[in-house]
């Protein structure tokens, strides 16, 4: 149990890094490697400091019933193992949509009573999250543009100011992962009452941080270079619109994803020097991840788990 | 206002550094157009004045190169900062080539060339004001961006036209009944006039991709 939440620790690490650090490096404002310690610290700050409420709800909500320790572990093993296949192929695909695929999927086949308002509701913020960070981005890209052309302000000393405040809005996203990624990892394990919550936040933060500094350069590679070539402003306004994006669906209470958030933003970037400008091969791969990681993550657990119940039976 | 106190301090020694390439440049056309004249003693001395502001722009130069390095501005900038201070102080660099050409290998200048050489010095060195007015509207935002950009084109433009002067003045040499030694020396004369504006639109070219990259 404690090696799946660990295994599901590392690949937030590995995939959600680029959510964090993506743009700041993709713009050249920070070396990567200089960038992931900056993630891990924050990462393991908001793991340790904020992490116990979402450890304490994981797992509710979806469906119905609570699930068995089984069925936890193949949800964590199987979403786990889709991320970790979508890292390699350095799509920026997101954990909690892998995770509530999982779970549908164990849902269905334990025959347990699926709240579909939920999931739909959860599924639509998928498609809707990139589209409005996309257009807050385009918005806030050419606001910020009319500003830089027309006001009389020192350019480097706006560009200096704004580099600053993408690397501490990058690490507050970084606190906000730790905060709300090292509960999910490890949140099956808290159930068992077996380890203190300080130390299981220790380790599926500590998971997190390692994934990050392991396995995080290809898809942060991905969100910063590969979609579209960013400057410090750039950064920036993809920055600010996908924590913005983020916080709006927070205020109506639906669980979004960051990857699909931050992705949004920085084709939104892109999409203010024309369609040119944006990758459109990587752009459908992204889409094409966003797609199948559920899908497979739901299909798998569904077979896994008929598979052991039956088995056990 | 307190924060950013660092690199404020970078962008006034910048601007000093601006200065003293400025009056380098200013220097180094007095000094030839004296030397035009024959009047060699106070091309000498000008020309020493010259190479006095240059050493000056290197120290300023070294001092901006020292604040940087101790944490003025985010590493990326400090790069593109530099860089574009590299290129006006080789622009000021070129001047004092230019006067040291002059004062040192002594061309002798015919006086059916002397017009046109004045005219390709004050062109060539006088890249200097635009180049300055184009840097502080960036870094001090005395204008619009977009000002500052056009002020950039327009040393491309003024570059096209110094060439022109070169091309005319090219034939004008290789048409005439002067020695061919003369007239290679006479275009190696030129060669370092013209690379002063050449420099200037390469420290102009910097400005703007430096420029771009704070744009959207």
């Amino acid at each position: 149990m404690l090696g799946a939440g660990v295994y599901c620790g590392w690949n937030i690490g590995a995939n959600d890094t680029a959510n964090c650090i993506g743009p700041t490096v993709g713009c050249g404002l920070l070396k990567f490697r200089k960038a992931v310690v900056l993630v891990a610290i924050f990462v393991v700050l908001g793991g340790i400091l904020q992490g116990q409420h979402v450890m304490e709800t994981i797992g509710k909500g979806i469906i119905a019933e609570e699930l068995d320790y089984t069925a936890i572990q193949i949800a964590l093993i199987c979403s786990g193992f889709f991320v970790t296949i979508a890292t390699f192929f350095m799509i920026p695909t997101s954990t909690s949509q892998a995770i509530v695929g999982g779970v549908a999927g164990i849902g269905l086949a334990s025959g347990a009573d699926i709240n579909y308002a939920k999931l739909i509701a959860i599924a639509a913020s998928w498609i809707i999250c990139p589209f409005l960070t996309m257009a807050l981005s385009f918005i806030l890209a050419h606001a910020l543009s009319f500003v830089l052309r027309r006001i009389r302000i020192s350019a480097i000393l706006v560009q200096n100011a704004l580099g600053w405040l993408a690397l501490m809005s990058g690490c507050y996203v970084a606190y906000s992962l730790g905060a709300n990624h090292a509960g999910i990892a490890v949140g099956p394990i808290f159930n068992l009452g077996i380890v203190s919550p300080r130390i299981l936040l220790c380790i599926g933060s500590g998971a997190i941080a390692i994934g990050a500094i392991t396995y995080g350069k290809k898809v942060t590679n991905t969100v910063g270079k590969g979609i579209t070539p960013l400057d410090i402003p750039g950064a920036f306004v993809a920055q600010v619109s996908s924590a913005f994006g983020i916080h709006l669906f927070s205020i109506f209470g639906i669980p979004v994803s960051t990857s699909s958030a931050i992705v949004g933003a920085v084709v939104g970037v892109g999409w203010t020097k024309g369609m040119k400008a944006i990758s459109k091969k990587t752009v459908c791969i992204i889409l094409i991840g966003w797609i199948l990681t559920p899908s497979l993550t739901a299909g798998s657990s569904f077979i896994l788990y008929k598979l052991i119940s039956n088995a056990i039976q | 206002m307190i924060i950013f106190k660092k690199e404020k301090e970078v962008i006034d020694l910048i601007e000093k550094h601006a200065d003293k390439m400025e009056e380098c440049l200013s220097t180094a056309i007095k000094t030839i157009q004296a030397y035009l004249k024959e009047n060699i003693d106070e091309a000498k001395k000008l020309g020493r004045e010259t190479d006095k502001i240059e050493k000056q722009a290197d120290l300023i130069r070294h001092e901006i190169r020292n604040k940087l390095y101790y944490g003025a501005y985010m590493p990326l900038l400090r790069e593109d900062i530099y860089k574009l201070v590299e290129c006006i102080d080789m622009v000021a660099n070129s001047a004092e080539k230019c006067c040291d050409f002059f004062l040192n290998q002594r061309p002798v200048i015919p006086d059916f060339l002397k017009p046109k050489y004045l005219e390709a010095v004050q062109e060539s060195l006088g890249v200097s004001a635009p180049l300055k007015h184009a840097l502080l509207c960036y870094l001090k935002g005395l204008c619009p961006i977009e000002v500052s950009r056009q002020h950039s084109r327009d040393i491309g433009l003024l570059e096209s036209k110094v060439d022109q002067i070169e091309w005319d003045i090219t034939k004008k040499i290789f048409s005439s009944d002067l020695d061919y030694s003369h007239k290679i020396h006479l275009r190696l004369c030129l060669d370092t006039i013209v690379e002063v504006s050449d420099l200037g639109e390469d420290a102009a070219d910097r400005l703007e991709l430096v420029t771009l990259k704070s744009m959207i």
